[in-house]
C-alpha cells in the first residue's frame, strides 16, 4: 500500500506554560487587590457536583456549569482552605517560573510545613492537598498538565506515527515488540506525521501486546493504543489529540461487561466527578467496537466461555441507564440517549452473562486480529 | 430549737378529756395578783403527764443529760458547737446593741487530756482527746456586773421559749450547754470577763453551773484590766478534737456575717506554732434587727400548745387565749376556730382540746404570718461577702427571694455563688485533673451548718437542680462539677431542723420551692456568665486562627503578585474581623449526597482507584464537618472554660 503520510491539520505550536502562569497570576492578583482595598477576598470555585454538571449536547461532553462555591477568608470554614489554595497556587507558580514539573505529591511535600510560631500544619494529609489542587484546576480552568504538573501515566502507543520531543524524533513504528510510553505531559510532544486510518484503543495490555506482536497496526494501518485498564489522563489526551488534530476515527475494544463499557465511557465523555476535564480529555467521537452483547451470539462464543454476571455487574449496568435522582438528568447521556446502547444494556440485563476478549480464542488465537477486528471495522459494526 | 418540751410532742394521739366532764368550781385565790398555777382535777392526759414530768426536771439537768442532742455528742462536734454558741451569742449581743461586731477567737491546746471510756480504739485502749482552752471575746456592750452570774449560771427557760424571733443560737441558752459540757469534760470552771462602757475596769467572774438546782456557783470575782472599751470574753476548757471543720466554720460564719470582723488563732498541739486567720469586714452595714412576733397557730406542736395553755394566767376565755397569744387571729377567726373544734368561746383556756384546735387551724384557712419580721443577709451584702472571701472569683452572684412562710412560720431564702478563680478552687474538692466538685455552704439564720449535710434539705435541693441547663456538668442527683461555691441561706423565726442538735434542715415544701426558684435564678445568672465567657473564648480562639493563617496567605500572595506583604497582612486581618455566617457549607451540602453514589460503578473495581482521584473526595469542594473539627489541630489549647464544659 502506498504510504499516505498525513500531516497535521494545523501546525500547532507546543503549548507553553506561560499561559498557565499568567492565568494563575491574574487570579491571585485580583484576589490580592481585593484584600489590599479592604474588601472581603472571595475565591469562586465552580462546584464539581452532579447538580452542576451539564451535558453539552452539541459537543457531546460533560461540562461544569455556572454554580460556584465562595471560599472566604473571614469564615471559620473557609479560612483554612483559602490559605491552602494560596499556598498551593504559589507553589505551582514557582514551579512554572523555574521550569519545574512536579507531581502533585511533590507539591504536597513542598507546601507541607508547620506555620511559623504555631503547631498548625498546612495540610493534614495528602488527600487534603489533592482536593485543593482540584479546586485550583477548576478555578483556573487549567488542567494539571497545562500547569506543568505531572501525573501518573500508563498508556502505550505503537503505529506509524512520528513524534518529536525535546528535539528528538520518535518513530513509534520502530519499537519492535515494545511500545511508546505516553508521558503525562503529552501536550509537550509534537505529532509530526501520522500514517493511519484509525486509532484502535484496547482496554487490556495483554491484548495490546498480542496485537502488537502480530503487527496488527502495520497490516491494518492503524495506531494501537492501550490504557492498560482504566485510562489515565495522558492516554485520553493523546486519543483526543489524534482525533482532533488528524481527524482519525477512534475505536475502543474492551471486554464484554459493564466495566468495559465504563472504560469506553471514560474515553468518550469523562465522568461527573471529572467533568471539568472533559473539555480536554474526552473524545466524543470514540466509538465502541466490541465486544458487544450481540457479538457473543453473532460470533458464536460457546456458552461455557461465558461468565455469569455478578451482582456488581448488574448494578453497574443498571446505573448506566439511571437518571440522577436530584437533577433528573441521565448520568450517562451517551448511553441513555442511544437506542443501540439501551438495547445492548438490556440484553446484558436479560442474559446476565459476560465475556472476556480472550474468549474469542476459542476460534483460534488469530481470530481476534485476523477476523473479528477487520470484519467489524469493515462492516462499520460499532456502536456510537 | 432544742426544746425538751418538744419531745413531749410525740404524744399518743386521740387521748381527749372525757366529754362533758367539768372541773370543780375553782376557789378564788386569796393571793391576788400573784401567780397561781391552775390545778386541773380531771385525770391527766398522757400529754399533760409528760409535760409535767418534763417540768420536774430542771433545765440544767436536762441539758446535762442530753448534751448529745444539743450538739456536744462527740469531741469534734462539741468543739465546733462550743465555738458556735459563744460566737452566736457575741454576734446577737453586738447587733442588739447596734454595734459592728469584732470577735476574737482563740483555741489553745493544753497538756491536759480527756478520756472517753466508751470510745475505744481497735486495740482496746481508751481514746483521749486534748483539752482546749476556748476563748471568745467580743466588743459587745458587756454585761452588768450584777447580772453576770445569773446570766451565765442559770439556764433560763419558759417565757423566752415561745418567743418567735429570728436568732442565731437559742437565745443565749446554748452558752449554758457549753459551760456544762466544759465542766463535765475538763472539770474546769468558766471564766467570764466583761466590761461595760461605764465600768472603770473589766470584771472577771469564775463560775460553774450547779445542775442540781440550776444556779451559778461563783468561785471568784475580781477586777481586771480589759483592753476594750466594752465587751465580753468567755473562756472555757473543753475536750475537743480539732479538725479543719473549725476553720471552715469560722470562714463560713464570716461569709454569713459580712459586717463582722472575725479573728481566729489556733494552737493545735500544746506549745506548737499558732495559726492565725483574720476575716475582715466586707461591709459596714449592720443588718436590721429582726422583730419578735407572737407564734402562729399552725406552727405549734401539741405539747407546746399544752404548755402554753397551762402556763397562761391572764386569759379568761378560750377566745381571749387565741387572740392574745397568737399572731393573725382576729376575733372572728378565733370564734370560727373554737366553733370548729367544739369549744365554747367563753370556756376557760384550760378546756381547750389541743388536738382538735390544731386540726381546726389546719383546715381553717388561716392568714400567713407577717413576713417582715426577718433580718436576711441581703443580696448586696452576700455579694460583697463572697467577693471579700473569694477576691479572684470570675463570677459572683446572689439571689434573695421574698419572705414566705411554712406552716405559719415566716422564712426567707437567699442563695449566692462564687465561680472560678484559684481561691474558689482551693475550697472545692478536686475529682480529677482540672475537674472540681462544687462546695455547698449551708447557713441557718446566718450560722453555718457544717455537719449532717446528707440529710439536709438545703443540700438536697442543690443536688436536685439540673445544673446542666446552665452549662455546668453534673451527674444525675449529685453536686455539679464546677469550681464553684454555692451558698444557701435559710432565715426564719424557727429554722426547722430535723432533730434538735442536728445541723440538717427538715423538708418543707414551701422552703424547697423557694430554694429551687432561687437556685434556678442563680443558675441562669451563671449561665449568662459562662455563655459570655465562652463566646469571648471562642472569639479569641477564632481570631488567633485567622491571625495564623493570614500570615501564611500574605506571604504566598505577595510572592505571586509582588505586592507588599505587610499590606496584605493588614487587609486580611481587617477582613477577619468581620464575621460572616458560613454560606459556603449550605451550598455545598445538597451537592454532597447525590454525587458519591454516581461514582459507585467505577469505584468498586480496584483498577479504577489508582488513576482517577477517589471520586467522593473530588466532589467535596469544601472541607467536611469532620475535617473542620480536626483541621485546626494544634490550635486547640485548652482554655479553663473548655476544660470544665467540654
Amino acid at each position: 500500500m502506498a504510504r499516505l503520510t498525513k500531516a497535521p491539520k494545523s501546525v500547532r505550536s507546543l503549548e507553553t506554560f506561560d499561559d498557565a502562569a499568567k492565568k494563575l497570576r491574574q487570579i491571585f492578583s485580583d484576589l490580592s487587590s481585593e484584600i489590599v482595598e479592604l474588601k472581603q477576598p472571595v475565591m469562586r470555585i465552580p462546584l464539581r457536583t452532579a447538580s452542576n454538571t451539564i451535558f453539552d449536547e452539541k459537543r457531546e461532553i460533560l461540562t461544569i456549569g455556572q454554580k460556584a462555591c465562595e471560599r472566604r477568608f473571614n469564615e471559620m470554614s473557609g479560612v483554612r482552605p483559602f490559605m491552602q489554595t494560596c499556598l498551593l497556587a504559589r507553589a505551582i507558580y514557582e514551579a512554572l517560573k523555574n521550569d519545574d514539573h512536579p507531581t502533585i505529591r511533590d507539591l504536597y511535600y513542598y507546601t507541607l510545613h508547620t506555620i511559623e510560631g504555631t503547631e498548625v500544619e498546612t495540610f493534614n494529609n495528602q488527600d487534603e492537598s489533592n482536593s485543593i489542587f482540584q479546586d485550583i484546576e477548576v478555578m483556573t480552568g487549567l488542567l494539571r498538565e497545562q500547569m506543568g504538573v505531572v501525573a501518573e501515566s500508563r498508556g502505550a502507543m505503537v503505529g506509524e506515527i512520528v513524534l518529536e520531543s525535546k528535539g528528538n524524533k520518535i518513530d513509534c513504528s520502530k519499537f519492535g515488540i515494545g511500545a511508546f510510553n505516553i508521558p503525562s505531559l503529552c501536550d509537550q510532544i509534537n505529532i509530526l506525521e501520522v500514517d493511519a486510518e484509525y486509532v484502535l484503543v484496547v482496554e487490556k495490555d495483554a491484548i495490546f501486546q498480542r496485537l502488537n506482536d502480530y503487527e496488527y497496526w502495520r497490516k491494518n494501518r492503524c495506531l494501537l493504543i492501550t490504557g492498560k485498564g482504566q485510562a489515565d489522563r495522558a492516554t485520553r489526551r493523546m486519543v483526543r489529540r489524534l482525533s482532533d488534530e488528524f481527524a482519525l476515527p477512534v475505536y475502543v475494544l474492551t471486554d464484554a461487561d459493564p466495566f468495559g463499557w465504563y472504560i469506553y465511557s471514560t474515553y468518550r465523555a469523562g465522568s461527573i466527578s471529572l467533568s471539568y476535564e472533559s473539555f480536554r480529555l474526552a473524545c466524543p467521537k470514540a466509538k465502541f467496537l466490541g465486544m458487544s452483547m450481540t457479538d457473543l451470539e453473532k460470533y458464536e462464543i460457546p456458552k461455557d466461555h461465558l461468565i455469569k454476571a455478578n451482582d456488581v455487574d448488574i448494578k453497574r449496568a443498571r446505573e448506566l441507564l439511571m437518571k440522577d435522582p436530584v437533577t433528573k438528568k441521565p448520568r450517562y447521556p451517551w448511553f441513555c440517549n442511544s437506542k443501540q446502547w439501551r438495547q445492548e444494556i438490556r440484553l446484558f440485563l436479560d442474559k446476565k452473562v459476560k465475556a472476556e476478549i480472550e474468549a474469542k480464542s476459542s476460534k483460534g488465537f488469530r481470530f481476534l486480529s485476523d477476523v473479528y477486528l477487520p470484519e467489524k471495522i469493515r462492516n462499520k459494526d460499532w456502536i456510537k | 430549737m432544742g426544746s425538751p418540751v418538744a419531745e413531749a410532742g410525740e404524744l399518743k394521739a386521740g387521748v381527749a378529756k372525757p366529754a362533758g366532764a367539768r372541773s370543780k368550781p375553782r376557789r378564788k385565790s386569796k393571793r391576788h395578783g400573784k401567780a397561781q398555777k391552775a390545778i386541773p382535777q380531771q385525770p391527766l392526759t398522757v400529754a399533760e403527764t409528760e409535760a409535767k414530768r418534763m417540768r420536774a426536771v430542771n433545765p440544767a439537768q436536762y441539758y446535762r443529760q442530753n448534751l448529745g442532742q444539743l450538739g456536744f455528742g462527740d469531741p469534734e462536734h462539741a468543739l465546733v458547737q462550743t465555738i458556735k454558741e459563744l460566737m452566736d451569742n457575741s454576734l446577737d449581743a453586738c447587733e442588739a446593741m447596734m454595734i459592728l461586731p469584732e470577735i476574737n477567737v482563740e483555741l489553745i491546746a493544753t497538756e491536759k487530756r480527756y478520756e472517753v471510756v466508751t470510745n475505744k480504739t481497735k486495740d482496746g485502749s481508751v481514746r483521749t482527746f486534748p483539752i482546749f482552752k476556748v476563748s471568745v471575746e467580743d466588743n459587745g456592750c458587756g454585761v452588768l456586773r450584777s447580772k453576770v452570774a445569773k446570766c451565765f449560771g442559770k439556764v433560763l427557760y419558759g417565757s423566752k421559749f415561745f418567743s418567735f424571733k429570728q436568732s442565731r443560737g437559742q437565745q443565749g441558752l446554748g452558752v449554758h450547754a457549753a459551760i456544762i459540757y466544759a465542766q463535765l469534760t475538763s472539770l474546769e470552771p468558766a471564766v467570764i470577763t466583761t466590761k461595760t462602757e461605764s465600768d472603770p475596769s473589766g470584771y472577771r467572774v469564775v463560775l460553774k453551773i450547779d445542775t442540781e438546782r440550776n444556779g451559778p456557783v461563783v468561785i471568784s470575782t475580781e477586777e481586771v484590766k480589759f483592753e476594750r472599751l466594752h465587751g465580753t470574753r468567755v473562756e472555757l476548757m473543753v475536750a475537743g478534737d480539732y479538725t479543719d471543720k473549725v476553720e471552715y466554720f469560722i470562714k463560713e460564719l464570716s461569709l454569713a456575717n459580712p459586717h463582722a470582723d472575725l479573728a481566729f488563732t489556733v494552737v493545735k498541739e500544746p506549745n506548737s506554732e499558732p495559726k492565725r486567720l483574720h476575716f475582715k469586714r466586707a461591709n459596714e452595714i449592720l443588718p436590721p434587727q429582726p422583730r419578735e412576733i407572737k407564734p402562729h397557730l399552725l406552727s405549734m406542736e401539741p405539747g407546746a400548745l399544752l404548755e402554753m395553755k397551762s402556763n397562761d394566767l391572764c386569759c379568761k376565755t378560750a377566745k381571749q387565749f387565741l387572740t392574745k397569744h397568737f399572731v393573725r387571729i382576729s376575733e372572728e377567726k378565733a370564734a370560727q376556730l373554737l366553733k370548729a373544734s367544739g369549744i365554747r368561746q367563753d370556756a376557760p383556756p384550760r378546756e381547750i382540746d389541743v388536738e382538735r384546735l390544731l386540726k381546726a387551724a389546719r383546715e381553717g384557712d388561716l392568714m400567713r404570718p407577717p413576713l417582715d419580721v426577718l433580718s436576711p443577709i441581703g443580696e448586696d451584702a452576700l455579694r460583697q461577702s463572697l467577693r471579700r472571701m473569694y477576691p479572684d472569683a470570675e463570677f459572683i452572684g446572689a439571689v434573695a427571694r421574698e419572705p414566705w412562710s411554712y406552716r405559719g412560720v415566716p422564712f426567707q431564702v437567699e442563695v449566692g455563688a462564687a465561680f472560678g478563680g484559684q481561691s474558689v478552687i482551693n475550697d472545692c474538692d478536686r475529682v480529677r485533673e482540672s475537674v472540681f466538685k462544687s462546695r455547698v455552704i449551708r447557713l441557718g439564720n446566718k450560722c453555718p451548718l457544717i455537719y449532717d449535710s446528707k440529710d439536709c434539705l438545703l443540700y438536697k435541693v442543690v443536688k436536685e437542680i439540673n445544673w446542666r441547663n446552665y452549662k455546668i456538668s453534673q451527674d444525675e442527683g449529685s453536686l455539679p462539677y464546677a469550681p464553684m461555691i454555692i451558698v444557701v441561706s435559710l432565715i426564719s423565726t424557727k429554722v426547722p431542723y430535723i432533730v434538735p442538735g442536728k445541723f440538717a434542715v427538715a423538708y418543707h415544701e414551701e422552703i424547697r420551692e423557694q430554694l429551687r426558684l432561687a437556685l434556678q435564678t442563680l443558675g441562669r445568672m451563671i449561665y449568662a456568665f459562662i455563655s459570655h465567657r465562652q463566646r469571648q473564648e471562642h472569639e479569641r480562639h477564632r481570631q488567633s486562627i485567622f491571625q495564623i493563617y493570614a500570615k501564611e496567605v500574605a506571604k504566598d500572595l505577595s510572592y505571586f503578585t509582588g505586592m507588599d506583604e505587610a499590606k496584605l497582612l493588614e487587609g486580611l486581618l481587617e477582613s477577619a474581623k468581620h464575621r460572616k455566617p458560613s454560606k459556603t457549607k449550605a451550598e455545598a451540602e445538597p451537592a454532597k449526597k447525590p454525587a458519591p453514589k454516581a461514582e459507585s460503578p467505577p469505584q468498586s473495581k480496584k483498577k479504577v482507584a489508582e488513576v482517577q482521584a477517589p471520586p467522593i473526595k473530588a466532589v467535596e469542594a469544601t472541607t467536611s464537618k469532620k475535617e473542620k473539627r480536626t483541621q485546626h489541630e494544634g490550635l486547640r489549647k485548652q482554655s479553663t472554660l473548655e476544660q470544665f464544659f467540654g
